[in-house]
């Protein structure tokens, strides 16, 4: 068999930069990646200061105050903490690219997004161009729960939406056709926190992790680790919390409207593992198989989330880097990472990336397989 | 014996079928000194390459007559301790450029692409060195600093130039593709080009190479011509200028053929030989090169007219000849000349200028035919066969002759200028003929019809590879296994290790690992201590960082230590035997059916034995020791030692020791494509 289906991962994933201009109402940000993509999911992050990390996604709909905020427990749409409909956001997606749109607010109304010199970033996937399946649960049988599903099979990717209905072990289909190895989840409707699920410890006694915090991994025995269940996702559902904490209810399942966003593993264009730090700057190698675009770790003991990119870091050492779970504008020393054709390779002592000892949890996407099915080999960076 | 298999196969696109394998420990390097000074200026350097040992000073390219001598006059392109790219130049010890890369080359599992463009005469500062890697030009550099304007490199100079060395600092890695253009300043899209899903390849270079440009593909293709003999030409005793025979033409089909040649297509040169006419026969052709039509349909030769006068023949869409202002006769021994270059051409007999013309034998530079150059006669009916007796013949890429001289009387010795050389000194009636001049072959073979060839040192057959930009082969990666004691010592081009600590774990994997597929590898072991030897696989999501992984799950070794099958940790109860120094142990790593066998010397030891279950994902590869100093020697199809048999798998990729059992491949990017 063909050592990957996805020779050219631009046409699933992009990343852009740009710097702002000042715009007077709508801007489109085109990608530079060898593929046209339209995205589905755009997640921004300010460069230089401390707005952005905001979510926005084709099947809740791009727009004013559709964002969800990646550093904090926010609702979507927050308006009393972050105002996109008055400072700027994602509008539409464009054939390649997206679209940002002044806000409402006279003086501030390009704040989020398009300031005039601000230097911005966004990574973006494509589900299915926005069209949505929904599953009837009761009718198909397949979870206990509805979902409205748009799934991207062939690069491992979904988009699902459901209404919570507060009771244990309920199920949603996630329409990936595969089991999900990495699983955010937010409740829209209440302010809590961010879920991780990741396929090291969904269903085992340790269940979550905070997309938006940077304590450890919670453990299903205590509140905070409850919102998965202890049984791991499947090809076709995931399941939701029950655990000896009893606050199923919290995050995952509440009676509010959520969102998931789903991810596996697909050879040669995504890899989703864990390493282990060795607490020296000739740091871990970790093999993907193929050329790094886009990398997010976690030290499972506790610390912030990092993320690198080939846009804003396109030469190694890797060493600018973001944060989900903060506020705080990118990084530019202290953690160098080389990200390489075959993996990366932790150039660091940071405890944020290589403890020793410490397992770190990662997700990683391709700029281009390692080698091609036609048998183009990637070059080195 | 060493056996080198054959070229990578083409499976569409520009390929490149060698490389060569720098070795640093072995002070491996090639070098060549132009005869005169080129373009020291404008020019552009090409190559891609692959990184072995990291953190050490290693020079791709340098030029310069002095190093180290308390002036310095050097021009160099290196790696340095950090990983960065400089190129850098010295004058009389004083820095006359300097631009370091703020990004790092220490990705050593596939290949880069570098090109450096000099033009020291653009009025842009910035625009004087050009660095492009993998097809993008580099703009954030550590250090800046360009030459003055104008400034004389030391590259294309008439001083020594350097592939790998200068004073040390030898390349450890390796190097394909290699082109040098004297003159111009090119971009990247000469020599690379983004295929369909965005990734840079490398692309055939058309364009021409100036005097002192080459194009090295360590194809280790000899460059001595082939001489093919045609009618009754042999050598002769009848008559003879230098040595016991001369060749002998009878003027009917008569001739020798040089297949492929480019001997007449550099921008300048000489052409020479002793003749002794036997018959004046009109338009008789001493030598014929057909026409290369690239060019425009050009063509030449060098005929004897029925009066004895001698014609230089070029037709370019019109015909002109450079006559002789005397004749030749009949019945004696007559030395002929032409020589030209970008003034014109010129005809000499006997040593005196016999004729000028400014039109030169130049249209034909760089035509890239590859035509077969006649002696003796052309080849279609309307040419017209020499009948005369031939000695000493020699084509040049200079120009020999600026004024009047004493031809030679006694055999030439080839030079690094001498593209042809044929002697006659043999035997009565022999027909056999023999090109005296260029090398006899070897990876320093410059194959842009320049002749520039480099001279290798500490650099043999087995270090040209077809580990290639188009065929990545895995090798042991030293970027991972690491621990508190330090890592092995890496050598040739990362296919061999060495324990360097005794009494302590090391552990390595490859640079590729497998998901499917069927693969197959070889490991000799030749030095060190014979115990503590493991060799297998590891599922690649399991670290290798930190000791004693031998005791780790999701692995599965070849336990030399009672020669037992050491599986997530454990031993089984099965003594397979165990090695002796010397030996080849094969692998044989079965993932559609997670199933590995291992072989000794050929001779199976474990059959098809089951993978650990908990080898879920990517199998890698992987390499414990804990033995004093003992030494792996990886043969994934790219041995850095010599191969007596020569083995590949089903599609042609590899050379391995013992035969490759049947399905399995070479674990190289062209089958991981179409297998992993």
């Amino acid at each position: 068999m063909a050592y990957t289906d996805i020779d050219d991962p631009s046409k699933h994933f992009q990343s852009v930069i740009w710097t702002g201009n000042g715009a007077s109402d709508t801007r489109t940000i085109s990608f530079d990646g060898n593929s046209d993509m339209q995205p589905d999911w755009v997640w921004h992050k300010q460069r230089n200061d401390t707005y952005g990390n905001h979510v926005f996604d084709s099947s809740r709909g791009f727009g004013a105050n559709k964002e969800l905020i990646t550093r904090g427990n926010f609702v979507e749409g927050d308006t009393s903490n972050f105002n996109t409909g008055a400072n700027g956001y994602v509008s539409a997606a464009a054939s390649d690219g997206f679209v940002v749109k002044k806000g409402t607010n006279s003086s501030n109304g390009n704040r989020y997004i398009n300031e005039s010199n601000d230097t911005h970033v966004a990574w973006c996937w494509k589900a299915n161009g926005g069209t949505t399946t929904t599953n009837d649960a009761s009718s198909t049988s397949v979870g206990t729960i509805d979902s409205v599903i748009q799934a991207n099979t062939e690069a491992g990717f979904s988009i699902v939406t459901y209404t919570g209905n507060a009771t244990d072990n309920a199920q949603f289909a996630h329409g990936l056709g595969a089991t999900p190895e990495w699983i955010l989840i937010k409740n829209r409707d209440t302010n809590v926190d961010w879920t991780m699920g990741h396929t090291d410890f969904m269903g085992s006694s340790a269940e979550n992790i905070r997309w938006n915090g940077s304590s450890a991994v919670a453990s299903a025995d205590s509140a905070a680790g409850s919102h998965f269940s202890r049984n791991a996702p499947s090809s076709t559902v995931v399941t939701l919390g029950n655990g000896a904490g009893g606050d199923f209810s919290t995050d995952t399942n509440q009676a509010d409207a959520h969102v998931a966003y789903c991810f596996r593993s697909v050879q040669g264009y995504s890899k989703i593992g864990t390493y282990v730090g060795n607490g020296n700057a000739d740091g871990t190698f970790i093999y993907t198989g193929f050329k790094i675009a886009w990398l997010i770790t976690r030290k499972s003991t506790g610390n912030n989330w990092i993320i690198m990119d080939n846009k804003v870091s396109p030469n190694n050492p890797s060493s600018i880097y973001a944060r989900s779970d903060t506020a705080e504008a990118e990084g530019t020393s202290g953690l160098d990472i080389d990200m390489l054709s075959n993996g990366f390779k932790i150039r660091t002592t940071s405890a944020a990336a290589n403890s020793n000892n410490v397992k770190y949890y990662f997700m990683a996407f391709a700029e281009h397989p390692f080698v091609s099915s036609k048998g183009v080999p990637t070059t080195a960076r | 014996m060493v056996a080198i298999l054959g070229a990578n196969s083409v499976s569409g696109g520009y390929e490149i079928d060698n490389s060569l394998r720098f070795n640093d420990g072995d002070a491996s390097r090639l070098a060549f000194t132009p005869d005169g000074a080129g373009d020291r200026d404008t020019f552009t350097i090409s190559l891609w390459f692959k990184r072995g040992v990291l953190g050490s000073e290693q020079r791709l390219f340098s030029a310069g007559p002095s190093l180290g001598t308390s002036n310095n006059n050097i021009s160099s392109v290196r790696l340095q301790n950090n990983d960065q790219l400089i190129i850098f130049g010295e004058i009389s010890q004083s820095v006359s450029f300097t631009l370091q890369t703020n990004r790092v080359f220490r990705d050593s599992s596939a290949w880069y692409h570098i090109v450096v463009a000099f033009d020291t005469e653009n009025g842009t500062a910035a625009n004087r060195i050009k660095l492009y890697v993998n097809g993008v030009q580099e703009s954030s550099f550590s250090t800046a600093n360009y030459m003055s304007q104008n400034v004389d490199t030391f590259f294309n100079a008439a001083n020594v130039h350097n592939i790998s060395y200068t004073g040390g600092n030898y390349f450890d890695g390796y190097i394909a593709e290699f082109n040098s253009i004297d003159g111009q300043q090119l971009a990247p899209s000469d020599f690379g080009e983004t295929d369909d899903n965005g990734v840079w390849i490398p692309k055939e270079y058309t364009g021409s190479y100036g005097t002192n440009g080459f194009y090295l593909d360590f194809s280790n293709d000899a460059t001595k011509h082939a001489i093919a003999v045609v009618g009754n030409a042999k050598h002769s005793t009848t008559q003879n200028k230098i040595g016991a025979t001369s060749i002998s033409f009878d003027g009917n089909g008569d001739r020798l053929d040089i297949p492929a040649s480019k001997l007449m297509e550099t921008d300048s040169g000489t052409i020479e030989c002793w003749v002794y006419m036997n018959a004046l026969v009109d338009g008789s052709e001493l030598y014929y090169h057909p026409p290369i039509y690239a060019k425009g349909n050009v063509y030449q030769s060098l005929t004897v007219r029925a009066n004895g006068k001698v014609a230089s023949h070029l037709y370019t869409g019109s015909v002109n000849d450079l006559v002789s202002a005397n004749a030749i006769s009949t019945g004696e021994w007559v030395h002929l000349a032409v020589t030209w270059n970008d003034a014109g051409r010129k005809i000499w007999i006997n040593g005196v200028l016999n004729g000028t013309s400014d039109v030169s034998l130049t249209a034909m530079d760089a035509g890239g035919n590859n035509a077969t150059f006649h002696i003796g006669e052309g080849t279609a009916d309307s040419h017209t066969g020499l009948n005369a007796y031939v000695d000493e013949l020699r084509v040049s890429k200079i120009v020999r002759y600026t004024s009047n001289f004493t031809p030679y009387t006694s055999a030439l010795t080839e030079d690094s200028n001498t593209t042809l050389l044929i002697h006659s000194d043999t035997d009565n009636n022999s027909t056999t003929f023999t090109d005296s001049s260029g090398v006899i072959g070897g990876p320093g073979n410059d194959q842009s019809g320049n002749e520039n060839h480099y001279t290798p040192f500490a650099l043999g057959a087995t270090d040209v590879t077809t580990d290639t930009p188009t065929n990545n082969f895995a090798t042991f990666n030293p970027l991972g296994g690491i621990n508190s004691s330090g890592k092995w010592t890496f050598s040739e081009g990362n296919t061999q290790i060495q324990q360097n600590n005794n009494n302590n774990w090391r552990a390595t994997g490859s640079t590729m690992a497998v998901a499917n597929g069927k693969w197959y590898w070889e490991i000799e072991f030749d030095a060190g201590t014979m115990s503590h030897i493991f060799v297998g696989v590891h599922d690649s999501d399991v670290s290798l960082e930190g000791t004693n992984r031998w005791v780790a799950g999701s692995t599965l070794f070849y336990n030399h230590e009672g020669g037992e099958i050491r599986q997530d940790g454990t031993n089984t109860t099965a003594d397979y035997g165990v090695l002796t120094a010397g030996d080849i142990l094969g692998v044989a790593l079965n993932m559609d059916d997670k199933q590995i066998s291992f072989y000794d010397n050929g001779n199976a030891i474990v059959s098809n034995f089951a993978l650990s279950s908990s080898i879920t994902g990517f199998a890698m590869p992987t390499f414990l020791a804990y033995s004093s100093n003992v030494v792996y020697k990886v043969n994934f199809g790219n041995p850095a030692f010599g191969i007596s048999s020569g083995n590949s798998d089903a599609n042609g990729h590899g050379n391995f020791e013992y035969a490759v059992p049947s399905g399995y491949f070479a674990l190289c990017s062209k089958n991981l494509a179409e297998f992993g």
